[in-house]
């Protein structure tokens, strides 16, 4: 698939602004259908949400453990590895979504790909100086090992 | 996005109550999703809220589809017209061979690689702009909802994947990995961006130029004709490449239109049915109570 092609065919669409407060509402309510394993359902949620705030990993995880409980992983690796960069913002990398990317590549038996996320994820905590980020991306990499 | 606790929805409170983190017997979190903010929906019901969810969906799939299909339309329109002036060019620059003709074909493969390696870098460049981030997370959704509907292997394959292909974002994420360290520094956007996608596009014509002209000076007379022709080939390989995807995600989208209206039609309908039963279900109670 070339990237190209979709990015100019959707050119035009922006994002619809939506309060904070909406967000967390529509995360809410995912998360509530995705704790009683209405995948599904909770996957047209998260898709609303994706198109509402692209930028919150929530989407790109959630979305991505939709199809992890049906077991479309290849799918939920895509959706995580679009998460990484987008939800990153300008700067950096999702490092939770790089995290979610590397345990279903372990799913998928492509180790060689791992180590280049955890290490991809480990700079971006490094980047955000985030202490709990870094602990977690450690944490990762002994369970992945 | 700072809270790090993760906890396993599957065993979440709530929504409108914080959950405790779900742990494994060796104490592990189980997923990387964080609880939803305390007090998220005060007062209100999932159920009705996944009801206007389903409605807000329906009209953004709707919308955002059929400007993809015209869009796409359009595409296909051009890549169609490039694959004829590359087929005309290739022609002429057939007519102009001569000797030279022997030289190239290893030459050719690498103009042809180098095309479409700046075509796909050229792609992932734009992702420091606000459109293609939106274009993103609209791809994301329809991935999604083609997968679900038609199974991960039928769309992955519809979108020319094999099991060997690491995926359309991620082949895409993979060679531009380079360029996300160039987006890091582009504070400015789509400007920024622009300009390294041109370079980058720059590079790619430099390289597919030079795979074209041939090794060394054994191509300086016919380098020209040659260079031509193998920029044409790879013109219309391109082309074709384009036109192809082009055409399968349009048939996805389409397929994505067709029957994502009818299901939003079917979940409006349970849950308006798991409503009415609900509230009908309170009121008995309620008259029961009261006797």
């Amino acid at each position: 698939m070339d990237l190209a092609q979709f990015t100019a065919a959707v050119r035009g669409h922006r994002p619809l602004p939506s309060r904070p407060a909406t967000i967390e509402a529509i995360y809410a309510t995912a998360h509530w259908l995705l704790a009683r394993e209405r995948a599904a359902d909770a996957a047209k949620v998260f898709r609303v949400m994706l198109r509402v705030a692209p930028r919150d990993e929530r989407a790109w995880l959630g979305l991505g453990e939709c199809h992890e409980r049906i077991d479309q992983l290849r799918i939920a690796a895509e959706l995580y590895g679009a998460g990484s960069v987008i939800a990153g913002g300008e700067r950096s990398l999702s490092v939770r979504c790089l995290l979610a990317r590397a345990r279903v590549l372990a799913k998928l038996a492509r180790g060689d790909d791992i180590e280049r996320i955890l290490d991809a994820a480990e700079n971006a905590a490094a980047a955000q100086d985030d202490e709990a980020l870094i602990a977690l991306v450690a944490s990762e990499r002994r369970r992945l090992s | 996005m700072s809270d790090v606790t993760a906890v396993s929805p599957a065993s979440a409170a709530t929504p409108a109550q914080a959950g405790t983190a779900p742990q494994s017997p060796s104490g592990e979190r189980t997923t990387l999703l964080p609880d939803p903010a305390a007090g998220a929906l005060d007062g209100t019901d999932p159920l009705s809220m996944l009801y206007l969810f389903e409605s807000k969906d329906r009209q953004l799939g709707v919308a955002s589809a059929t400007r993809q299909i015209t869009a796409l339309q359009n595409e296909r329109h051009q890549a169609v017209q490039r694959e004829q002036q590359a087929i005309a060019k290739a022609i002429d620059a057939q007519n102009h061979r001569s000797f030279w003709d022997d030289l190239g074909s290893v030459c050719s493969e690498v103009a042809k690689v180098a095309v479409v390696v700046a075509s796909v870098a050229a792609a992932v460049a734009t992702l420091g702009a606000a459109t293609p981030i939106a274009a993103l997370a609209v791809a994301g959704a329809v991935l999604s909802t083609a997968s679900f509907v038609d199974g991960e292997c039928h769309v992955l394959h519809s979108l020319g994947m094999d099991d060997a292909t690491a995926g359309w974002i991620d082949t895409g994420l993979a060679v531009g990995g380079g360029l996300l360290a160039c987006g890091a520094g582009m504070a400015a956007g789509a400007k920024a961006a622009t300009s390294t996608l041109s370079a980058i596009s720059r590079a790619g014509n430099v390289v597919a130029g030079l795979g074209g002209i041939g090794s060394g000076a054994a191509a300086i007379a016919a380098g020209k004709a040659q260079a031509q022709g193998d920029q044409a080939a790879a013109d219309q390989v391109a082309a074709q490449a384009q036109s192809d995807h082009a055409s399968r995600l349009m048939q996805v989208v389409v397929d994505d239109v067709q029957t994502a209206d009818e299901q939003a039609q079917r979940v409006l309908g349970t849950i308006a049915n798991t409503k009415t039963i609900q509230d009908q279900t309170a009121v008995s109670a309620a008259t029961a109570v009261r006797g």
